[in-house]
This record gives structure tokens, sequence and C-alpha cells, in this order.
């Protein structure tokens, strides 16, 4: 199933990351886009410190191979850093 | 990507303190996430200059590579990558945008 694919493709990179991956294609039905919207919802310790670019970009290198070949036609991201317990 | 994107891409980036590669024109943006960010930038009054990658493909392609990021639009701020559209919603709506941009 993509959705755990693509989360356990993301905690292999980022192994101490809180991850929720959610299959939002269904916000676009009418627009055929042949891949799923996705929405990346992660907090990992790595983002301290990081811009909000950056942070992203880390997303988007892990996920290259599913955006390139559209798998994923859409990618939406939300980083958070964890709060200090 | 060749050496004379590469230098196109650079003056654009020093001509404006902020640049927006987009599709369309502010005015007539050609794609809901482009728009988006257009709208935030004037609804926060910052100045902008733009490019639209439609009237150009070889940008369009190169400013992907440029900065790693695959998707348009993407906004810059003295050369340097902020992001695309769900970033500057989120630094919109964290008040957040006047420290960039301030």
């Amino acid at each position: 199933m993509l959705l755990k694919q693509i989360e356990s493709k993301i905690k292999k990179s980022l192994p101490k990351c809180k991850v929720e991956v959610v299959d939002t294609s269904s916000d676009h039905i009418g627009h055929d886009a042949g891949g799923a919207h996705i929405l990346v919802n992660i907090t990992d310790e790595s983002f301290k410190g990081v811009s909000l670019a950056l942070q992203h970009k880390k997303i988007y290198e892990i996920l290259d191979e599913e955006l390139k070949d559209g798998t994923i036609h859409a990618l939406r991201i939300k980083t958070r850093v964890p709060k200090d317990g | 990507m060749d050496d004379e994107t590469k230098e196109k891409i650079e003056n654009l980036l020093k001509e404006n303190k902020v640049v927006l590669f987009m599709k369309g024109i502010p005015t007539f943006p050609q794609c809901g996430f482009s728009a988006r960010v257009a709208q935030i930038l004037k609804k926060n009054n910052i100045n902008f200059g733009h490019f639209n990658v439609l009237e150009d493909d070889a940008v369009r392609q190169g400013i992907k590579e440029f900065s790693g990021w695959p998707t348009i639009p993407q906004l810059y701020v003295d050369g340097e990558l902020i992001g695309g559209c769900d970033i500057l919603v989120e630094l919109d709506e964290n008040g957040e945008l006047e420290e960039i941009f301030g």
C-alpha cells in the first residue's frame, strides 16, 4: 500500500521521526492526475534550527523517485520540531 | 542546465530583493499555487519581482535544478530560496513573514 510504503521510506531516512501520511486524493475529484495527492505530517529532531525550505527539501529528496515517476502527483508537507520534554 | 540559463537565473535574483518564479503573472496567475503565493505577498504589502516560467522553458526546468526544489512557485529573498506555496501559507499563518521580509 502506497501510504505505508511512503511512511517506511521516510522512517528509514529519519528513524526517530513521528510521521503521518495522508491520502488527500479525494479532495481533488474530477482532476485526473494519474497519481496520488499526499500530505505528510512529520516531526523530527533534525529539523531544529533548519529553515523550512531545507526541512521540506529533505522530504522531497526522500520521495524523489515517487515524485519523478508520478506515483505521487502532488505532495504537501507539514514539518514540526518536537517540543522539548 | 546550461551556463546561459544559470546566469539568467542569477541575474533575476540580483535584480530584486524578493523574486517569485511563478506560472503566469501576479495579475493573471495560471496556477492555483502561484496565485496563492502572489496573493499572500500582496496582502502583506511585500514588493516582489516575478518571472513567468511558462514563457521560458529553460528557466522553468533550470530553476528546479538551481535550488534542488522540484516544484513551482518558488520564492527567493536575497537570492535564497524561502520555499513554495505550503511554506508561504505556513509563514503567513504564523505571522513569521515580517521576520523574513522586514
